[in-house]
């Protein structure tokens, strides 16, 4: 909403502060001013009148002809929008027929009516009356009164403790009959309609005062009648609509419900199909406007219309918000209907629309009235306890000054006992309760005046969720492990998922999505992630080592809610290992990822022995065949993962080798650290041996550990560890056969071993080992 | 013992004197060697008693160890000094690095948030992103219609569920599942129907925060605010309340804190107004504990909610929302000082 100073000092006699005083109570009183703008940015000083000579249709647009003086103009216009042929316009004097070529009239106020007293090439800017500041402001969705001059003003006079001036109603009445039927089908969604009938009307340009309000304020001017019903709108808050009476069929006005697939022209020129739950203003056979939101192009009031009902009226504000909504159609009058208008104010507002009309020009009115309907007129009463209110706000505030305040917002305060009675005045429904009128009180007193302090009770915060102590170590194991925590989007494209194979119809869908980019909620973290490695190859940030921490989405159907949201962590790697720098590097592979994957599992100790990674998983398309994994603990999946299918990452334009494991939170949570045992010091030396196996290409590692770990663990040896050193293929090694190297660290906590008993568990675990089918046990290298 | 100390004296002068692998060879084999003082001590061990074999014993393979490590250690000085010359590092080379680790530009603001309120006493709770319209708008005092619903444009998706519009719904759980007097927030991740652009995202972060008590007014609110915003922000910061519009709060203030570039002045940062709107906040509406199954009389609260990119945006002077998302490697790497 739009304000000016001048404007403002019309209804606040004894306003003598500076605009920017008036921004900052505005602004402290919830009535945020956005912007400040001059008188000249609204209405530049190049602007001039210039005479519009001609509008001609040309293959279906418009085209019209501008003349200052002796140039003239040529530019396309919207038909719509010019006014007829001859008006005297607003033009801007720097405009050439050159720049209107290359990029047309910018300047919204191009073309706008002025009174035809004004001489063309006249500036315009010297008629402005001098100086003036327009405060845009920003009003909440329940202030719906202070869309309008009077709501502001009566905010910036309460903080001023100075009375509104109220505009004043004169107009004469004739006997004269309209000969008009008004019917209202539709209480429910219109409880009050109102109009008036006016004839003998002589439609043109407005008088200069009401051009420039309506420029100041944002609105384009366009003749009296259409002038004075925004001007009223503006004003007071109450939308107002004229029709041309002579085009309403039947001569008749009736409030109903659309029927569907009803179709209306709108004043904007465009099509509009109805549907049965909107509210439409219609002749005898068709609408002729949609109540609240917008008038019908057939029954607008032009230059020739002599013969205008005026309407003024109380929609409904939900109808009015679900029918622009539904339309795509949010106009000024929609505006303040959806917010609930004062109800006592509509016949007050039709009443000074006719006032300013015969002030303004020439129309006689008809004493006739139209009413329909009633507006609930039991004015709401807040009980409330000044003490309370104080404390509510933490101020000090002597009970007079509260009544003060609250009586220049409009309310009436009587006192009973210790308690007051607000009558609350009636354009501010939202208004109900104790608190409501806290704020009041608060706001206007300021709220930089509540004495600060700190809540202070018994309260044990507990400790943390669980789960948040597992996110955090695992964060700080990823981050201390070189990697880099990204925030990927959880909304995900429809193509995306389909090039991956996944089933959209397993997948969480969001009904009214941004575009099809965004049309699901990722099923899994990789495929958010995808779009984040490419985004980094594309640029040549090719070394890359991320991981993120985030939620995943699923249909869960036999369950409320019918959806699944699930943490989930994702590791992705590629390119060097080691920052590239004067040595030789080396390029990272599944092993350093599953170095990754099992140092993080190590944080939760029960899983460091009781994991296996197991060859393929469930999401093939996702992985170059036979480079995927799974990773159990007790046959559950707890983490898949492999290299990303070279195939795919083609097909989403970018290229690489990327290694990517996604882990279910839940299941770590649920074997994190429990119980914590102590391991004793080892003081004695270690004995290191090594053996060199060759094996079936066939055989895993992993058996071969396990073979040697259940025997060490079944005969009690003080075996440390078993690291694998070398694990070899090719060369003088036959064909089909690996060689596994690897050493056996002895250790014992109670005494220092002797070789003897070392060589002896290595002969039985070497024994163990000949058992492996086709198993060789190499050349024996030992050390001591 | 002193024996020994002369050994190791002897040892260390016959092997720096040594000229070449077999003279070096030669040394070890008399000292470390099976004829060796060493191996003869080691075999007089089985006359000491048990409590001075296990000493003595504990210190001769010290000495021998140190022994082998010397023998070593001039090996290899004489194997390098055959390539390298001593004194000769360029240490102007580049040093060898590790690949390093950085947290979220976003996450670390939300610890760091998430910190300063438990260091006030509250306790951190979290709720769904898949909300149902009751918590996410009717609960808060938002009924069908409501014009304020309009700025919070829903994600929907099947059976009337959406994508949670705010972190608000928290304080309906929060009060359906703890016993007042609390203090909580809750951080996560909200969905609204924006389009993308410098400052808008359809995904963000928000921590929403409670407090409910038999006593709680706006002194309170104002107070834990402002000591909040000199932490994160610096005691340098002013802070101003504004009253303002929520529907689940009465009275309702909008947070701004002056601003940090212009400090106050007005610029275009700042809008020329010298404040920037950081957090909504306000008292506990009545209808809220009633919808939450409170008795608005016996309790009272206050909330506020703040959005995590945009203190962001400001604290590390992104330019644009999309960056968080984006995950460039470059630009998280430059976080990778913050903890």
């Amino acid at each position: 909403m739009k304000i000016s100073y001048q404007i403002l000092k019309r209804y606040l006699e004894k306003l003598n502060i500076s605009p920017k005083e008036i921004e900052e109570i505005l602004t402290n009183q919830g009535l945020v001013v956005e912007r400040t703008f001059s008188g000249k940015e609204i209405v530049s000083p190049t602007l001039v009148a210039a005479t519009l000579e001609e509008v001609k249709e040309e293959k279906k647009q418009s085209f019209c002809t501008v003349r200052v003086k002796e140039q003239t103009f040529r530019l396309q216009v919207e038909s719509w929008k010019v006014p007829p042929t001859g008006s005297r316009v607003i033009w801007d004097k720097n405009l050439t027929s050159s720049t209107l070529a290359s990029t047309g009239p910018k300047d919204s106020n191009l073309l706008i009516t002025l009174p035809a007293e004004v001489p063309e090439g006249e500036e315009i800017f010297p008629l402005m009356g001098g100086e003036d500041t327009v405060f845009e402001v920003e009003v909440t969705a329940n202030r719906g009164d202070c869309l309008s001059v009077i709501g502001l003003a009566r905010e910036v006079g309460a903080a001023l403790d100075q009375a509104l001036i109220f505009p004043k109603v004169t107009f004469q009445e004739q006997l004269e009959s309209s000969g008009m039927v008004v019917e209202n089908q539709r209480e429910d969604l219109c409880p009050f309609y109102s109009g008036k009938y006016l004839y003998q009307v002589v439609v043109k340009p407005s008088p200069w005062w009401l051009v420039r309000d309506l420029l100041l304020l944002g609105l384009r001017p366009i003749n009296n009648l259409v002038d004075v019903t925004n001007w009223v709108m503006m004003e007071l808050g109450q939308p107002l609509h004229a029709f041309d009476v002579t085009r309403l069929r039947g001569r008749q006005i009736k409030v109903r419900g659309a029927v569907s697939g009803e179709k209306i022209i709108t004043l904007d020129q465009e099509e509009r199909e109805l549907t049965e739950d909107m509210l439409v203003i219609a002749d005898s056979s068709s609408p002729v406007g949609i109540a609240g939101v917008m008038g019908g192009f057939s029954s607008q009031v032009l230059p020739q219309t002599r013969e205008v009902f005026l309407e003024s009226a109380w929609f409904n504000p939900s109808s009015i918000r679900r029918t622009s909504r539904q339309l795509g159609l949010r106009t000024e009058a929609s505006r303040r209907f959806e917010r609930g208008i004062d109800p006592e104010q509509v016949v007050f507002a039709l009443e000074r629309a006719l006032s300013l009309m015969q002030e303004i020009g020439e129309a006689k009115v008809s004493r006739e009235w139209f009413k329909l309907g009633k507006l609930k007129s039991s004015p709401k009463i807040v009980e409330f306890d000044p003490v309370k209110v104080e404390d509510f706000l933490s101020v000090e505030i002597e009970s007079v000054k509260m009544e003060k305040i609250l009586h220049r917002l409009g309310f009436e305060v009587e006192a009973r006992e210790n308690r007051m009675l607000a009558k609350v005045p009636s354009w501010r429904q939202d208004v109900d309760l104790e608190v409501d009128i806290a704020e009041e009180v608060g706001r206007i007193y300021g709220y930089n005046r509540i004495a600060s302090r700190l809540p202070s009770f018994p309260f044990d915060p507990g400790e943390e969720e669980p789960s948040s102590q597992t996110e955090r170590a695992i964060r700080a194991f990823l981050v201390n492990r070189g990697l880099k925590e990204i925030v990927s989007l959880p909304l995900i494209g429809e193509s995306l998922l389909q090039e991956i194979g996944f089933d959209t119809d397993s997948l969480v869908m969001i009904k009214n999505p941004l575009s099809l980019d965004y049309a699901y909620l990722r099923p899994s973290l990789v495929v958010s992630v995808l779009e984040v490695l490419k985004r980094n190859i594309t640029t040549q940030k090719e070394n890359i080592g991320i991981f993120e921490i985030g939620k995943v989405f699923g249909r869960a159907n036999q369950s409320t809610p019918p959806f699944r949201e699930e943490q989930r962590i994702l590791i992705a790697i590629a390119g060097q290992i080691l920052p590239p720098l004067w040595h030789e590097g080396s390029s990272v592979d599944i092993f350093v990822l599953k170095g990754i994957i099992e140092e993080l599992l190590g944080i939760f100790t029960p899983f460091t022995r009781e994991v296996d990674f197991y060859p393929g998983n469930d999401y093939p398309d996702l992985w170059e065949p036979s480079w995927s994994f799974s990773v159990r603990h007790q046959e559950k999946e707890i983490a898949w993962g492999g290299l990303l299918r070279k195939e795919l990452v083609r097909k989403l334009d970018f290229w690489g080798d990327f290694y990517l494991c996604e882990l279910q939170f839940a299941e770590l949570m649920s074997n994190s650290v429990e119980s914590f045992s102590l391991e004793e010091i080892k003081r004695f030396p270690a004995v290191l041996r090594d053996i060199s196996l060759l094996v079936e290409e066939g055989v895993s590692w992993r058996a071969v550990e396990k073979m040697v770990l259940s025997l060490a663990e079944a005969k009690k040896l003080p075996l440390e560890q078993v690291d694998l050193f070398d694990c070899f293929q090719g060369g003088n090694i036959p064909l089909g056969k690996k060689n596994l190297s690897f050493h056996l660290i002895f250790r014992s906590t109670q005494t220092t071993l002797n070789d003897q008993e070392v060589d002896q568990w290595v002969e039985e675990i070497k024994g163990k080992l000949r058992q492996i089918p086709g198993a060789q046990l190499r050349e024996e290298l030992t050390t001591t | 013992m002193d024996e020994l100390k002369k050994y190791l004296e002897d040892f260390t002068k016959e092997i720096s004197q040594a000229k070449s692998l077999d003279e070096l060879n030669r040394v070890k084999g008399k000292y470390v060697g099976r004829k060796g003082l060493l191996n003869r001590l080691f075999q007089q061990l089985a006359q000491l008693s048990p409590e001075e074999r296990k000493n003595t014993g504990r210190k001769l393979n010290q000495l021998k160890q140190t022994m082998e490590s010397m023998v070593k250690e001039r090996m290899q000085q004489m194997q390098s000094s055959r390539t390298k010359i001593e004194n000769a590092v360029d240490i102007t080379l580049p040093g060898k690095k590790q690949w390093l680790g950085s947290y979220h530009p976003l996450l670390i603001m939300l610890d760091q948030i998430i910190a300063i309120f438990k260091s006030l006493g509250f306790r951190v709770e979290t709720g769904p992103e898949i909300e149902t319209e009751h918590y996410n708008f009717e609960a808060l005092n938002m009924p069908e219609d409501h014009p304020a619903r309009d700025e919070q444009d829903s994600f929907y998706l099947d059976s009337g569920y959406l994508l949670r519009t705010h972190t608000s719904p928290g304080q309906i759980r929060a009060l359906q599942r703890l016993t007042p007097p609390f203090k909580v927030i809750i951080p996560g991740k909200c969905y609204r129907r924006d389009a993308f652009d410098a400052s808008h995202s359809p995904v963000f972060h928000q921590v929403e925060g409670l407090v409910v008590a038999d006593s709680i007014s706006m002194g309170d609110l104002k107070g834990t605010i402002e000591v909040f915003v000199r932490r994160l922000f610096g005691p340098e910061r002013k802070v101003r309340f504004r009253p303002s519009y929520f529907p689940f709060t009465e009275p309702s203030a909008e947070v701004d804190i002056s601003c940090g570039i212009c400090g106050g002045k007005g610029c275009q940062s700042c809008g020329y107004s010298g404040w920037l709107e950081i957090m909504g906040s306000g008292l506990v509406h009545p209808n809220v504990f009633r919808n939450a199954g409170c008795d608005p009389d016996k309790l009272r609260g206050f909330a506020f909610g703040m959005g995590v990119e945009r203190i962001a945006l400001l604290v590390f002077g992104i330019p644009d929302i999309r960056w968080f998302f984006e995950n460039d490697i470059q630009f998280l790497d430059q976080f990778r000082i913050f903890r």
